[in-house]
């Protein structure tokens, strides 16, 4: 029987929203908070860090202090580096050197992402979107994992299907991660707008509002991951060692085997994680964003089917 | 005995309590030095070469006081020691002593109430968990709006999380915890 | 109204060892159903698979015409009781039972009624606020006894419900057990056979996997009902004589010197002929220091399972089989 046929609205509302309480009141999502919340504002310190240090010296040098002189300098410092970097990206994606016109296309990118945006805005977002999943590791390893060591489900088997168990645990995680990405990014744009009074603050919550979106597209295939890893496993300690070391070794993996052997095929690991298309969420076509949403759904819808499959057939 | 076993939120609030109460009272030894020993020698210092204008940077804020650490270098009131634009917590001007008397009082009281609300949050009571951690959130916050407001100096990381803290402590324990904060 | 349970060729193996195999079983709806067997025999195993708990290598369960194994079990219609299932130690119990009903689709106010009704029912209301972080054994084996019962599921699994709670306490579990036959199908196990034989109607051994022999209790204990009298010396022949001749008595031996087997017919006149028998002894100075039954369940079990698989020996027509 298909196990998707077999979940029902009311009680899959219901197991999600005892999960979203749940990991409200408990120890790993305090601690993802606490953390999401350190990393997303010592970027952001960092990210300011450089204008501050020029700041400081023009001041010393008895020169102006003129904050937006300060900011185009360093965009324009930053311009071609974003730039190498995103080319990089689409390079490591494409698997070989880029054209003229894709090369126009990173240089528009990072022009867009710095001049065009909030530059230190756009430099935490992305940050805060490569560390996302080791953050949301964190607090979505346990989704099912200590229960089925505890055989606590035995008590929800008879009350409602595997499916629906399953599924709704995920999506109450998905919901606590978009809350905790709606604090985490709002204290940083009060951050960085109190410090940085030379953009707008339409522009600031516009952009803020608009990364906000793209990281919870981001976020969801890593929830998605973690509970497949959650059901595979019986054990909490398993399950968060096991998310950790997907996060860490599929990004590394490749250019590890590439400096050791020279092969370029070992990019095609990244393709396990939603990693060569994550970036695209920040560009300036609405087409590759949208492009980039549906890849991290479908990532995220895939996950969940096979994490489905393994629960609906272990012992529990 | 509690009726029910303490949730997992209330052991790591009441850890980052005991961290955040070390912080503060290392934070409290800094600014008594620095009321005690640093501020006299930097206000003779300055009185006995008043052409010296430099700007020293600060040394990290203790967090909750949304102060620095006094400017040697600069006389009190010299207005190039004074940044205009909001900066980075980095970039300061000198501090009186009122402000260091206030940070003083400020770090000695929230790593109390801390320590304190840590114990209440294990022991999951009423009285030391849930009233006294609320009286740090809002203790916490009156400081640092005080503080802000008499040294004029930009919301930096340090002092955001100085504000952030207190905010997330008042919200759990009077909603999230309100029903296991009980004995 | 409760369905019948049927069990066909299961099988489960752990690592290499059958914990079931090759199990057919047939439970009537409407009565209480006994699973006894020694440790490791796969009630637990199998009380585990027919909950969904496990999945089997081989074999079908039925719920009357629905497949469990394919369709899922039908919601809200069973209730289990694990043998080592944990309730969350920081939630009060009445909290978690509340959200088991409400799963069910009751709405919180009345679901929140029935649990208190059904805390009631186990000695536990008092408690409602608590969670298990502060329960003994016997008070988590209750409240885990109360979570099989909400919602009053028409087939209801208990796995050793009376492990670990004192006399009175099992005393209570026996009546509700025994009350919920007019209602539910009730599969237990227990090692506790003298209870066994007092509230179910029909038992099922279980040894290494599979049925050894299943059928109604009665079949187990043989026809007649049997009684031993320890006397204070020896009965005389021409008593015995007259003993035999009672009405409903249909045997009458001397197990020892002092000693007096009675077998009566299993008619409501047995205690008559008991009485009776009981006058002439006492006429005659023979006075019973011990009477207690000759046969019972634990004795008719220890024997099965010494004697392996096969058909029981039995007094006559109805004896139990292995199916």
């Amino acid at each position: 029987m298909n196990p998707l046929a077999q979940v029902d609205a009311r009680r899959f509302r219901l197991l999600s929203w005892s999960m979203f309480t749940g990991t409200l009141r408990s120890g790993p999502g305090i601690l993802c908070l606490i953390l999401t919340l350190l990393v997303g504002l010592g970027t952001a310190a960092v990210v300011l860090e450089p204008m501050d240090m020029m700041l400081a010296a023009n001041e010393r040098d008895h020169l102006p202090a003129d904050q937006a002189g300060v900011m185009k300098t360093l965009v324009q410092v930053s311009t071609p580096m974003v730039s190498w970097l995103v080319a990089g990206h689409m390079n490591e994606t494409a698997g070989q050197k880029l054209s003229p016109a894709q090369q126009a296309d990173a240089d528009q990118w990072a022009h867009y992402l710095l001049q065009d945006r909030p530059a230190p805005l756009s430099a935490v977002y992305m940050i805060l979107c490569f560390s996302l999943p080791f953050l949301i590791a964190l607090g979505a390893f346990d989704q099912v994992s200590s229960d089925i060591h505890a055989q606590r489900l035995r008590f929800l088997l008879p009350r409602a299907q595997r499916a629906t168990i399953f599924l709704g645990r995920a999506v109450g995680m998905m919901l606590f991660m978009a809350l905790l990405l709606a604090v985490v990014m709002a204290i940083i744009a009060i951050y960085l707008a109190s410090n940085l009074p030379l953009y707008p603050l339409g522009s600031v919550v516009g952009w803020t509002v608009r990364c906000y979106l793209m990281l919870v597209a981001a976020a969801i295939p890593a929830v998605a991951l973690c509970s497949l890893i959650s059901a595979s496993v019986g054990s909490a300690f398993a399950s968060l060692a096991l998310c950790n070391a997907v996060f860490c070794v599929v990004p590394l993996a490749p250019l590890v085997i590439r400096l050791a052997s020279g092969t370029t095929w070992s990019s095609i690991i990244t393709w396990l994680l939603p990693l060569p298309f994550q970036l695209q969420l920040f560009h300036f076509s609405l087409w590759h964003v949208a492009g980039a949403i549906v890849g991290c759904l479908a990532y995220a819808a895939g996950y969940l089917l096979v994490g489905l499959w393994i629960f609906g057939r272990r012992d529990l | 005995m509690a009726a029910v076993e303490r949730p997992g939120g209330l052991t790591a609030l009441a850890v980052i309590n005991v961290v955040l109460c070390c912080i503060f009272a290392l934070a409290s030894l800094a600014t008594l030095v620095a009321l005690l020993v640093i501020h006299p020698v930097a206000v003779g210092s300055a009185a006995e070469h008043p052409s010296d204008t430099v700007v020293t940077p600060g040394a990290d804020e203790a967090p909750g006081s949304g102060l620095t650490a006094p400017d040697a270098g600069a006389a009190p009131g010299d207005a190039h020691a004074q940044s205009p634009h909001p900066h980075h917590f980095r970039h300061h001007g000198p501090v009186s002593r009122a402000e260091l008397g206030l940070g003083f009082v400020d770090s000695v009281l929230c790593a109390v109430l801390l320590a304190i609300s840590a114990v209440g949050y294990l022991r999951m009571q009423r009285i030391a968990g849930r009233y006294v951690g609320s009286l740090y959130g809002v203790v916490a916050l009156l400081f640092f709006a005080v503080e802000h407001h008499i040294s004029h100096q930009p919301l930096g990381v340090t002092g955001l999380i100085a504000l952030i803290y207190p905010v997330l402590t008042l919200i759990y324990v009077n909603t999230t915890f309100r029903n296991d904060l009980v004995l | 109204m409760g369905q019948v349970l049927t069990v066909t060729g299961l099988r489960k193996r752990f690592k290499g060892i059958a914990a079931v195999n090759d199990l057919t079983l047939r439970v009537p709806a409407n009565c209480v159903y006994g699973l006894i067997g020694p440790n490791g025999a796969g009630k637990t195993t199998l009380f585990s698979l027919i909950g969904g708990f496990l999945r089997p290598d081989a074999g079908v369960i039925r719920l009357g015409e629905r497949d469990l194994l394919q369709d899922g079990l039908p919601l809200g219609r069973i209730g289990i009781l694990p043998q080592d299932a944990l309730f969350q130690r920081n939630v009060p119990i009445l909290d978690q039972l509340s959200f088991f009903l409400r799963l069910g689709g009751a709405a919180p106010a009345a679901a929140r009624a029935e649990v208190m009704a059904t805390l009631e029912t186990v000695g536990l209301q008092d408690l409602s606020r608590r969670s298990v972080a502060t329960f003994s054994h016997g008070m988590i084996k209750r409240l885990a006894l109360a979570q099989a019962f909400l919602g009053h599921p028409e087939l209801i699994l208990l796995d050793e419900p009376t492990s670990g709670l004192d006399p009175e306490q099992t005393a209570v579990v026996c009546r509700l057990i025994t009350a919920l036959k007019s209602t539910a199908t009730v599969l237990v196990s227990s090692h506790n056979l003298d209870q066994l034989q007092t509230i179910c109607d029909e038992v099922a051994v279980l040894n290494r996997g599979r049925v050894v022999a299943a059928g109604p209790v009665a079949d187990f204990l043989g026809a007649g009902r049997r009684l031993r009298l320890t006397l204070n010396r020896a009965v005389p022949e021409e008593l015995l004589t007259a003993l035999r001749a009672l009405p409903d008595m249909l045997a009458v031996t001397v197990p020892s010197a002092a000693g007096l087997t009675l077998t009566m017919s299993p008619s409501a006149e047995a205690d008559r002929t008991l009485g009776l028998c009981l006058q002439a002894l006492l006429g005659q100075g023979l006075v019973p220091r011990a009477i207690e039954p000759a046969q019972s369940l634990e004795s008719e079990v220890l024997t099965l399972l010494r004697q392996g698989p096969g058909p029981l020996p039995g007094p006559g027509p109805g004896a139990p089989t292995a199916p």
